[in-house]
């Protein structure tokens, strides 16, 4: 008995060592993840840009909130703990828009992949200092945005599609070779694909303490907000039972995707099907929210579980480029 | 591995947490919350069509004189918040979160005065020195949405008018002012004066038959 045992438990502590370095330990190719940095580059500089509007009535020294009362109003929310450091509040109206433009030339930098672990962790460090100088108004995108450059740090994306590539890659690489295969690149978009299917359910289980996610009628009630939504629905009133059906298929659709996508997404022949099912449930979001950012920032993650025949096309030119 | 075990955790307890959870979650907090690991109950329900999450903005209506009461001076002009923007960026988001926030307490039920005196001395004082005003009366509007397409509307509510006046509650609404200590703010009415919504759906009429099914 303790000898069956024993060989089922090595046998198992075996499988799942080998399960967890294959998973986590299996070099990749960069390139998957220089072109995620290229393209999350792109979405914090447009993120940026969108706050330059209002810029010193948010988050200035003399904003809506001033510093003393988004630190108040955490401390009369409960929250018992309090990182959120900023260094934008130290800033009149007329002196933050030049940290701004900083925060837009880092992350036009990492975008380019010039020094890219010190323009990433900089692009990181700014957009957290816009969600902790006023958490209170901090959107969905943030979180989302955050994580992605912070491990497209990790996947030393700068190592192909760069500047860093160009400027410096002779010297690190006789020969200008292209950059082998690394297990930093595999890290990074492991971290992602983790990350954005614990996302995904956190996403899901939070609609489902709300009524209006099970009656049917939560995109309703998104779409008939006369202030905030972007496209007007309300027609779908109109068409009384028609109009309740069609919002209810919406709801439902877009909760069972957020159930199914933490779990089916690791299932090599769901995966392609949940990939382009994304493409319409997100695109039906944020015709519903205005959430165009943190819908895109969702598809990029998404990317992350792309195979990688699916960069062929990207990879062929680079290796038959002259040495 | 450590990593992924904490932002589990925070992610596991966004919207609500048991003890433990808020054990962990304050445990992991100088990591979690300071990289935006822990989205801290931000609301990726986006909505439970409750009236708290329908569309709430800032109006103000400013006066030069601060040390005059609003009453006894002549409106110099009146702000609307959000003015302008788009509902693609997120810039009128932050103005209809910060609005949300303050109705929520201002809400009976949840009713926090020093929350809601903070925010709209805040915002007050800043949309004044903007002005160079030295009084407002600031108001939080609610606009109600209509109910969905089975259900009636609750009359005095027009059908194809949904951003008709009749929408629009008044949540909130103080007087603030800017004297030699800074920005002052006194409430106008205190939601213990007004009766209790009877409600949650203000512009619903009675529901046609198996359109809604109640929750337990």
């Amino acid at each position: 008995m303790t000898t069956t045992s024993d060989g089922y438990f090595s046998d198992v502590t075996a499988a799942v060592g080998r399960g967890w370095n294959r998973f986590w330990f299996t070099p990749a190719d960069p390139l998957q993840a220089a072109l995620l940095r290229i393209a999350i580059g792109l979405l914090a500089i447009v993120h940026l840009v969108s706050l330059s509007q209002d810029l010193g009535r948010w988050y200035s020294r003399e904003a809506l909130l001033s510093p003393d009362a988004v630190k108040k109003l955490l401390a009369e929310g409960g929250e018992t703990a309090n990182y959120h450091y900023s260094y934008l509040g130290n800033f009149t109206d007329a002196d933050i828009r030049y940290v701004h433009w900083a925060a837009i030339a880092a992350a036009a930098a990492f975008t380019l992949g010039l020094v890219t672990p010190i323009s990433g962790a900089l692009t990181a460090a700014a957009l957290l200092a816009y969600v902790h100088r006023v958490p209170q108004v901090a959107g969905h995108l943030e979180p989302v945005l955050v994580f992605l450059v912070l491990y497209l740090v990790v996947a030393n994306s700068g190592a192909r599609l760069s500047l860093d590539r160009r400027l410096f890659g002779r010297r690190q690489q006789p020969g200008g070779e292209l950059p082998s295969t690394s297990i930093a690149a595999n890290v990074g978009l492991r971290l992602i694909q983790v990350h954005l299917a614990m996302f995904y359910a956190m996403m899901a289980l939070t609609k489902l303490y709300g009524d209006a996610w099970w009656d049917g009628n939560a995109i309703w009630y998104l779409v008939a907000r006369t202030h905030s939504r972007p496209v007007d629905f309300s027609w779908l009133r109109g068409w009384g039972r028609s109009g309740a059906l069609l919002i209810n298929f919406w709801t439902h659709a877009i909760v069972y995707y957020e159930l199914a996508f933490a779990v089916l997404i690791w299932n090599r022949w769901a995966r392609p099907l949940m990939l382009a099912l994304g493409l319409i449930v997100w695109a039906s979001l944020v015709v519903a929210t205005g959430y165009l950012l943190f819908g895109l920032a969702m598809l990029l993650a998404s990317a992350a579980f792309l195979p990688r025949e699916f960069f062929a096309p990207v990879r062929q030119p680079q290796l038959s480029s002259p040495r | 591995m450590l990593h992924l075990f904490c932002v589990g955790v925070v992610l596991a307890s966004n919207f609500r947490r048991s003890l433990l959870q808020n054990e962990l979650v304050r445990i992991f907090a100088p990591y979690t919350q300071l990289l935006d690991f822990d989205p801290q109950q931000t609301p990726y329900f986006y909505t439970f069509g409750r009236p708290i999450d329908d569309d709430a903005v800032f109006v103000l209506d400013l006066y030069a004189k601060g040390e005059e009461p609003a009453a006894g001076q002549p409106l110099v002009r009146t702000v609307r918040l959000p003015a302008g923007g788009s509902n693609w960026f997120g810039d009128r988001q932050r103005y209809f979160q910060l609005a949300r926030l303050l109705a929520l307490y201002a809400d009976p039920e949840n009713e926090n005065d020093d929350i809601t005196s903070e925010i709209a001395r805040s915002v007050g004082a800043r949309i004044m020195r903007e002005s160079a005003s030295g009084r407002a009366v600031l108001r939080v509007v609610r606009r109600d949405t209509q109910p969905p397409p089975t259900v009636p509307l609750a009359a005095g509510f027009p059908e194809d008018a949904p951003t008709d006046r009749a929408y629009d509650t008044v949540i909130y609404e103080a007087d603030v002012w800017l004297d030699e200590d800074g920005a002052q703010v006194q409430r106008r009415s205190s939601a213990a004066e007004v009766a209790p919504r009877q409600n949650t759906q203000r512009t619903s009429g009675t529901a046609a038959p198996g359109t809604n099914s109640a929750q337990p």
